[in-house]
């Protein structure tokens, strides 16, 4: 079934780490989709969807009702973005080393595509195409989130412009939690950021969106 | 801009190091030594130091030495690691101590650089391990003392901060570079200048003197170039906090130099993100 609504979450420096963080504070059922960039000189994306996958796998879930657990195995999949492939709930989707991501949506089937260009753009994968991308396919139903990065060449900020123009929301990391806060503090400074807050946080409002 | 006067106040204030504890120093001394004499006194040096004992024996049981079981003695530990790697830990338990400050002009937390430290040394291990066969300890030790430059320095940047983070956003360098730029010297040359105040073995020197810079190493570039590519993945990982961790990259002729090919090199770098970012997985 086609996801209604997205996550996509932007990061820079510090941000594989932090994204481990984050995602280690989902213990609860993952519905909709989450699509992560990181700007790293290294390709590592397989590693982290792996290990999370390994580390989740072994986390059983806290929801509970009435005292009983909900479910006792985690299912959240963790993987690199493959091209062409349909986006599904429940999944978290990396994009691969030094290639942009891209959301898109076609008679009402979504996917991710993968691609070199455009190649003259200052990070890759971009986050402000990312986003961008989600926010032309899902419109209001899009959540995106910006990490710890450095603030060089403002990669997430029209991003986050377009998510707020179509009435989605914007989450950044606060300046607690994050190695370098210049790429949160360009959201905030644009006026874009819905809230300011710290990885754990972060992880209760992606519950709360879906 | 260089500034003479504050490169001047900076190498006077070598002074106010902590002294090298008399054990820890005794052990250094016997730092190449691996003879049967050597290991009787090397365990009877860290069992007489209650406080060194137990730091040791924290680290022998740390994610980041990798083994399997609990260690609860030092004569066990000895079994199972080795004397030339129970040396190492007595040198960790010391930097440990002495890196535990927040270093305000990194934005480095309380502890921060101590977990950056032994994440590197893990790291160095693991890539001697394939790359530097016999060196595994040496590694792990290097890692674990190669930033001890930044405990002196990071109290003059404080000072410069702003004017080196500009100049890291305009020209998109890496945090020691600008050091060298605005304040003239770098953390690795006062390292380089604090090891040899403690004494520690030549080797070492090489290592903090040489890991931005691997191919002026002088003793042995291999084992500069292992503790390189270590710090420069846990810093692009992000499993250090600090603001010296932007801009980074792997000097190619470094992993050249451990005649590493391209299907090695991303099985090392996965390896490496598992170990740095997954340690409880190990």
């Amino acid at each position: 079934m086609n996801p209604d609504r997205i996550i996509v979450i932007g990061a820079s420096t510090g941000g594989p780490k932090a994204i481990v963080e984050l995602f280690s504070e989902l213990v609860w059922e993952l519905k909709i989709p989450v699509v992560v960039a990181v700007h790293a000189p290294i390709d590592i994306a397989d590693t982290i969807a792996s290990g999370l996958k390994r580390k989740m796998e072994s986390n059983p879930l806290m929801e509970t009702f009435r005292g009983k657990p909900l479910s006792s195995k985690n299912q959240t999949s963790y993987k690199t973005v493959i091209h062409n492939e349909d986006i599904q709930g429940g999944t978290v989707y990396f994009s691969p080393g030094k290639k942009h991501t891209f959301v898109t949506m076609d008679f009402m089937r979504s996917y991710l595509r993968v691609s070199d260009e455009p190649s003259m753009t200052t990070f890759k994968p971009s986050v402000d195409l990312l986003f961008i991308s989600a926010a032309n396919s899902f419109k209001s139903k899009v959540l995106g989130i910006v990490l710890t990065g450095l603030s060089t060449g403002r990669d997430g900020v029209e991003g986050c412009k377009k998510i707020k123009e179509y009435g989605g929301a914007v989450v950044v990391q606060d300046k607690r939690t994050s190695e370098c806060f210049g790429m949160p503090k360009n959201i905030i400074d644009a006026g874009l950021a819905d809230s300011v807050l710290p990885l754990k946080l972060i992880a209760n409002k992606m519950k709360m969106f879906q | 801009m260089i500034n003479p006067k504050l490169v001047e106040s900076i190498l006077a204030n070598i002074d106010e190091l902590p002294p090298m504890p008399a054990s820890i120093a005794a052990l250094l001394e016997m730092f190449q030594e691996e003879d049967s004499l050597s290991a009787a006194k090397i365990e009877k040096i860290i069992s007489s130091d209650q406080s060194l004992t137990m730091n040791v024996l924290k680290l022998c049981n740390s994610a980041f030495f990798g083994l399997r079981q609990e260690v609860s003695s030092i004569k066990q530990a000895a079994s199972l690691i080795g004397f030339k790697a129970l040396k190492a830990l007595a040198l960790g338990s010391f930097v440990q101590h002495i890196t535990e400050q927040r270093l305000e002009g990194y934005l480095i937390e309380k502890g921060g650089l101590w977990e950056h430290s032994i994440s590197v040394a893990g790291g160095s291990r693991l890539i001697a391990e394939r790359y530097l066969k016999g060196f595994e300890d040496t590694a792990f030790t290097a890692g674990i003392v190669h930033d001890v430059g930044k405990i002196i320095m990071s109290k003059y940047l404080q000072k410069e901060f702003t004017e080196i983070v500009s100049v890291i956003k305009k020209d998109a360098i890496p945090f020691h570079e600008a050091e060298k730029r605005i304040c003239g010297i770098t953390h690795a040359e006062i390292g380089q200048m604090a090891a040899e105040r403690w004494k520690l073995p030549n080797i070492l020197i090489d290592v903090i003197r040489n890991h931005h810079s691997p191919q002026n190493a002088i003793i042995n570039k291999q084992l500069v170039s292992i503790v390189h590519i270590s710090d420069s993945v846990s810093k692009i990982l992000g499993t250090t906090d600090g603001l010296d961790s932007v801009n980074m990259n792997i000097d190619e002729g470094a992993v050249s130099s451990l005649n590493i090919d391209k299907a090695e090199y991303e099985d090392l770098i996965k390896r490496l993100t598992n170990l740095m970012l997954f340690p409880e997985q190990r």
